[in-house]
């Protein structure tokens, strides 16, 4: 096949061969119609041709807007995503090259909360560290370390409160690690195995404590001990992106009380696919072992779309005890729709999320600090991470529908922004009397290249209970 | 109450506040962004320029002079795109796209936003020979992040073969060589491997921007060993094909043995919007004018040519050396041999792009009531999906147009809005409320979508999810991200056509559109376009180089839109 010089580069048995052509470089352009002249437009006036929706003729002059890379905190190796010489690293015997750096970040929040849940008070200044280390080992594989070293998933928290004439001060400093993971893909770790890259040895996977949420958090949203592998890039039949992933979790599985049961076992199969027909489609099976509560299957689905210029996501997710319900595990289906709409002339989005929990639903999963499994669906519905400041709408869900109608809006670009939302909540069962509705703003605004400021407040009225209401000012430090 | 916590706390508070405070001084003294700058130019290179490779390798040069891979630091719409992102990030994306854009420069610690007159030559030669060609090992998918190996044009190059071939002629010589003294053998160069260290894109956040290699491996061509090389450095561009062997170098006139062949022009859908003579890149054309004097010399009036000069031109147009006319003759002779060669390269990719995309049979699925059809789009290769790369800003869609017997329009999709964006939500004359959307458009490109703070998924132009944030920091992701394909924040939804695989595009035209004059006649082109007005525009706050305005890139970009196939149908 080569002649001369060639054939030194390694070639798989099975290489195709490859038609030798002469001289073929001339013979290879091609002449198409194109430009203006070539392509349809669609026919308006004039005058619309050169109105402000036109593409400015203005020259601006390269560069407008200057800005130094952001140095981290603490970096050791090559800079990350610095300039200057990178370090060839090391070969391993596998015959990886590891160019081993570690960079310290994450975010420190400070915050003044005051509220009331409608059945008593708080003001407090809690504070939180999320401080992780990661550790770059090469374009693939890199451990993960985290702490918490100010508070708990329990929502305790270093601070002080406001309320109690003794022991004001909280003081949860801790040293517990709360993520500690390694992810990589085998190929890039045994480069020797596919020399000529032919295989498919490009699986990933990551091993250790580790977040993982499924269907929006609905279905799964906590930190476990677990080992999870994974195919990506994979084609099908009008699929142009197909990924599975098998999990398995040992250890730290919260199971729907949020209390952590080292005894269960958690098995899952992911699937989710961009199909030909412009969605995204995903299935999650989960199925939980345990000794203490029963076990159960979890199985999620979703769909992504755009129904003209609606955004949408409509969810599945029920939780099918193998034995005896209890708290912890129960039957039940939660439906969720979320849609929203960019508004013409702006960046605002215009969204409309609702809910209608069947029985009661419990996620295979949850930690302590993750809110109810529909928080996702508004500010209404969410934690904010931090102390012990209320839910607005945060009661049980079983046998309930509910809905958030909310507005975010762009204050003069994207660093500021305001979040205005009402939403309401009902029971499906005749005899119940859970009706409840509040209303929830958060305005959101950056400071220089680290800081941000968030202002959030509610009002929150019915379910059995005086009128809630809180407010609270963050500020969260970025490094 | 333990004192300590609160002091913590003040600790962290005052030392992310002192990194901040220092970082706003930079940002606020301009005069100090611009002296980084001008250091950057004194430092010194330690990388060869190809204007020293070209000496021997000629043939391998010429084609690399209007690559990709050399325009990958001039292009502007890459420098305001990346400009606008690191922007967005608070300067937390650093180096991230110049890295690839440009190793020498950023290896030489040049600043990562600058005029690219502040740059070194060296520099500005994008990916240049040294930046496959000194790198000593096989590195895996490592988006871009690699070292050069140091050195002045006698040191050691890396290539797909042993150099006994070089040591022949090194020995055969009678004075001293002024050329690599060694070339080493890199398996790697000549593997799929080599090109995914930049072409499958992962950020440091787990977003997959790129997935191109990572495609390729699922795929047929995989199977067979076909590998990137032989599609895109072969003769025939997007089809395995190779060259008879031919002398890789040609030394004191003696050429060298006949060994496998290789393009290094590597054709693809872009191709250069900047005046001719400051890309391709040529010293000749360099030299003979500043870079100004050229961006004043107006080749598309016809300035030089004999129609133009002999039409009794208005002096008064012309400034500077131009004003003599002999030198608008010898400047237009540079820009014809420019041209030559840019037409050559899209006459190339046009061959490339033709051999990607198919368009299939037309078949028309109910005539009672609403006229309905569907056009079947096929992606010819069976080595990676098209479009591939740089999905989420390409553009390649139908047009069609339907007339009665009389010719009247009675049903159109896919064409253009004034800026020449298909009628999608992002094209500003529809997001504005002027012209409708195309209901039904079939378009390839493939969206980025962000997760909103409430409220699902949304479409947008840029890879910066703002919504959830305003304060977007470029930090690892502290989730395992290779397990889930990525983040939740942002993700692309790829909408190419795998491998192999076939597209029906449908088509269905109201009753009440219909006149009723029949035979219906639907004429179907499919384009192929490169990045899309809408981008242009809300990367244009970042300024573009060479003084071109955001519509002189829109409209440069437009006169390169293809018709890579078109087809008409009668329908009765």
């Amino acid at each position: 096949m080569m002649a001369g010089l060639s054939g030194c580069a390694t070639v798989p048995v099975n290489k195709k061969p490859i038609p030798v052509i002469p001289e073929a470089d001339q013979a290879q352009r091609t002449k198409v119609p194109e430009g203006r002249g070539a392509v349809e437009f669609y026919p308006v006036d004039e005058a619309m041709k050169n109105d402000d929706s036109r593409i400015s003729d203005v020259v601006v002059a390269y560069p407008a807007l200057p800005i130094e890379r952001l140095t981290p905190l603490f970096e050791l190796g090559d800079d990350f995503l610095g300039n200057g010489p990178i370090e060839p690293g090391i070969e391993t015997p596998t015959g990886q090259m590891l160019q081993p750096g570690f960079l310290l970040y994450g975010s420190l929040r400070t915050a003044l909360q005051t509220f009331d849940n409608g059945f008593g008070s708080r003001t407090e200044q809690s504070n939180r560290i999320d401080l992780h280390g990661n550790l770059h080992l090469s374009g693939t594989e890199r451990v993960v370390i985290s702490f918490r070293p100010l508070d708990r998933e329990s929502g305790q928290y270093t601070g002080y409160d406001f309320d109690h004439s003794n022991d004001d001060w909280h003081d949860e400093f801790n040293g517990k690690v709360t993520r500690l993971f390694f992810e990589g893909e085998f190929g890039e770790i045994f480069p020797r195995l596919d020399p000529t890259d032919s295989g498919t040895l490009d699986w990933g996977f990551s091993v250790g404590r580790q977040p993982i949420t499924l269907q929006d958090g609905i279905l799964l949203n906590d930190t476990v001990d677990l080992f999870g592998v994974t195919r990506n890039s994979l084609i099908g039949d009008s699929i142009p992106n197909l990924r599975f992933t098998g999990i398995f979790g040992w250890n730290q599985v919260s199971r729907s009380n949020t209390f952590r049961d080292d005894t269960a076992r958690l098995y899952g199969l992911l699937v989710e696919a961009d199909t030909g027909w412009d969605s995204t489609m995903s299935l999650d099976m989960i199925y939980v072992d345990d000794n203490i509560d029963t076990g159960a299957w979890y199985i999620g689905s979703g769909s992504t779309q755009r129904i003209g210029t609606l955004n949408s996501t409509f969810r599945v997710n029920a939780s099918i005890p193998k034995d005896n319900e209890s708290l912890a595990v129960d039957s039940g289906v939660i439906l969720s729709a979320e849609l929203s709409q960019t508004l013409h002339n702006s960046d605002n989005l215009v969204y409309l999320n609702t809910y209608w929990s069947i029985d009661h639903f419990t996620p295979a999963a949850r930690s302590m600090d993750a809110g109810l499994p529909i928080a996702n669906l508004g500010l209404l519905y969410s934690p904010v991470g931090m102390g012990r400041y209320a839910v607005p709408l945060g009661q049980s869900i079983i046998d309930t529908f509910g809905t958030s109608l909310g507005y975010q809006m762009y204050l003069g670009g994207i660093r500021k922004q305001l979040i205005v939302e009402i939403g309401a909540r009902t029971s499906t069962e005749s005899d119940a009397d859970e009706d409840a509705y509040g209303i929830a703003l958060r305005y959101q605004q950056a400071f220089g290249q680290r800081y941000l400021l968030r202002l959030d407040a509610f009002a929150a009225d019915g379910q059995n209970r005086d009128t809630a209401h809180g407010a609270r000012v963050e500020l969260m430090v970025k490094f | 109450m333990n004192i300590k916590l609160p002091l913590l706390l003040a600790m962290m508070m005052l030392l992310s506040g002192f990194t901040m405070s220092a970082q706003g001084e930079e940002d606020d003294d301009t005069e100090s962004l611009g002296e980084t700058s001008h250091k950057a130019v004194y430092k010194k290179n330690e990388f060869p320029s190809t204007q020293e490779c070209v000496a021997c390798h000629y043939n391998h040069y010429r084609k690399w002079t209007v690559s990709r891979h050399a325009y990958a630091q001039i292009s502007p719409t890459f420098l305001a795109y990346q400009s606008t992102l690191v922007k967005l990030t608070n300067g937390s994306l650093g180096d991230f796209c110049q890295r690839c854009h440009s190793q020498v420069g950023m290896t030489n610690g040049e600043d990562i936003i600058t005029s690219n007159k502040n740059r070194d030559d060296v520099a500005m030669e994008g990916v240049t020979c040294v930046a496959c060609h000194r790198v000593s090992k096989a590195y895996g998918k490592i988006t871009g992040r690699f070292p050069l190996e140091p050195g002045d044009i006698k040191q050691p190059i890396y290539g797909p073969r042993p150099g006994d071939e070089l040591m022949r002629v090194l020995a055969m010589q009678t004075r001293p060589l002024n050329v690599h003294q060694e070339a080493r053998h890199l398996d790697q160069l000549s593997q799929p491997g080599f090109c995914a260290r930049c072409h499958d894109v992962r950020l440091v956040n787990g977003f997959r921007l790129e997935d191109a290699f990572s495609e390729y491996k699922q795929t047929a061509a995989a199977k067979d060993g076909v590998t990137c090389q032989d599609c895109h450095m072969g003769p025939i561009p997007g089809k395995p094909s190779q060259y008879p062997d031919m002398p890789a170098a040609v030394v004191r006139g003696k050429a060298t043995r006949p060994a496998r062949h290789t393009n290094h022009m590597f054709v693809g859908p872009d191709s250069s919007i900047v005046h001719p003579a400051i890309f391709p890149i040529d010293p000749e054309v360099r030299e003979y004018a500043t870079q100004q004097e050229w961006l004043d010399f107006d080749h598309k009036a016809g300035w030089g040519t004999e129609a133009f000069e002999e039409s009794d031109p208005d002096e008064s147009q012309f400034v500077g050396i131009w004003t003599d006319v002999d030198e608008r003759y010898a400047a237009r002779e540079l820009i014809d041999k420019q041209q030559d060669l840019l037409k050559e390269s899209h006459e190339r990719a046009t061959t490339l792009l033709r051999n990607g995309y198919g368009l299939g049979s037309v078949q028309v699925t109910n005539t009672k009531g609403d006229l309905d059809f569907k056009v079947e789009v096929r992606n010819l290769t069976d080595a990676h999906s098209v479009p591939t790369g740089l999905i989420a800003e390409r553009n390649v869609f139908l047009q069609v147009t339907v007339r009665d017997r009389e010719g009247t329009v009675v049903f159109r999709s896919g064409d253009l809005d004034p800026n020449g964006d298909v009628r999608d939500a992002h094209s500003k004359y529809v997001h504005d409320g002027k012209i409708p959307r195309d209901e039904q458009l079939f378009n390839l490109r493939s969206p980025f979508m962000v997760r909103n703070a409430h409220g699902g998924e949304r479409e947008q132009i840029l890879p910066a999810n703002y919504s959830l944030d305003p304060l977007i920091f470029m930090r690892p992701s502290p989730t395992p991200a290779i397990l889930f394909g990525g983040i939740r924040e942002i993700r692309l939804q790829k909408k190419s056509i795998e491998a192999g695989g076939t597209r029906w595009a449908k088509y269905s035209v109201d009753d009440k559109l219909l006149t009723g004059k029949k035979p219906y006649r639907a004429n179907i082109k499919m384009v192929a376009a490169s990045l899309p007005p809408h981008l242009i525009d809300v990367i244009s706050m970042a300024g573009f180089e060479y003084g071109l305005s955001a519509r002189d890139v829109s409209e440069a970009l437009l006169a390169q839109y293809r018709v890579l196939w078109e087809k008409d149908i009668v329908i009765e």
